[in-house]
C-alpha cells in the first residue's frame, strides 16, 4: 500500500507544480494540475504492469 | 524574437537572475521576492514538504562527487542539489548523508528528495520567466 500511496504523493506534487506553472488562472491551473496528476498515475500503472509482464 | 532579446537585455534580466538564484537557494523565496506570495507559498510548500518527507522516511542525499551508485550518483547529486540551501544545510548537519539501507522506505525517500530538487529547478525557471515578463 505504501508503494501506491507514494506514487499518489509523487503525482500530486507534480500536478500542483505543473498546474501552477503551466497555466494562468485558478480554474485552468486546477484542471491542468488534475490532468497531470491522472497522467502520472496512469503512466505509473502502465509501467508497473509492463515491468510485471516482462519479468 | 528581437523584442524578446531586447527585453532580456534591459533591467528585467538582473531581476530575473536574482529571482532565479533566490528561488534555487530557498524554495519559494524567488516568488516571494517577486511579490507572488500565493504562488511561492504553494509551490515552495510542495518542495519543502517533499524534501522533509523524503528525509523523514530515510532518504539520503547524493553528493555531486558521490560514486556510491556509479555514474548515476553524479546525476542524482545534481538532482538533489536543486533544493539549494536545504541540500547544503542537510549535508553540513549530517542529516540524510548516510544511506539507510535497513529502511524499507529509504529508496522512496531518495526519489522524493530528487523530485524536490527537480521541481525546485522548475520553480527557479518560473521565477526567472515571471521577472523577465515572459509570463
Amino acid at each position: 500500500m505504501w508503494h501506491f500511496s507514494l506514487m499518489l504523493l509523487y503525482a500530486a506534487a507534480a500536478g500542483v507544480i505543473f498546474g501552477v506553472i503551466g497555466r494562468e488562472g485558478f480554474r485552468a491551473q486546477l484542471t491542468y494540475g488534475a490532468k497531470v496528476f491522472v497522467e502520472f498515475i496512469a503512466v505509473g500503472m502502465i509501467l508497473a504492469w509492463l515491468m510485471y509482464l516482462i519479468t | 524574437m528581437v523584442a524578446d532579446i531586447q527585453k532580456l537585455n534591459d533591467g528585467t534580466t538582473e531581476r530575473g537572475w536574482t529571482a532565479l538564484v533566490l528561488a534555487w537557494l530557498v524554495p519559494g523565496l524567488g516568488h516571494f521576492y517577486l511579490r507572488q506570495f500565493k504562488r511561492g507559498a504553494v509551490m515552495g510548500g510542495v518542495v519543502w514538504f517533499l524534501f522533509m518527507f523524503g528525509l523523514a522516511v530515510g532518504g539520503h542525499l547524493y553528493g555531486l562527487f558521490d560514486s556510491s551508485s556509479g555514474f548515476l550518483s553524479y546525476i542524482f547529486g545534481f538532482f538533489d542539489l536543486g533544493t539549494g540551501l536545504l541540500y547544503f544545510a542537510s549535508r553540513v548537519l549530517g542529516v540524510g548523508s548516510v544511506e539507510q539501507a535497513q529502511s524499507s522506505m529509504a529508496e522512496y525517500g531518495n526519489v522524493l528528495l530528487m523530485l524536490a530538487g527537480l521541481l525546485n529547478y522548475l520553480l527557479a525557471l518560473d521565477a526567472f520567466d515571471l521577472a523577465s515578463g515572459r509570463k
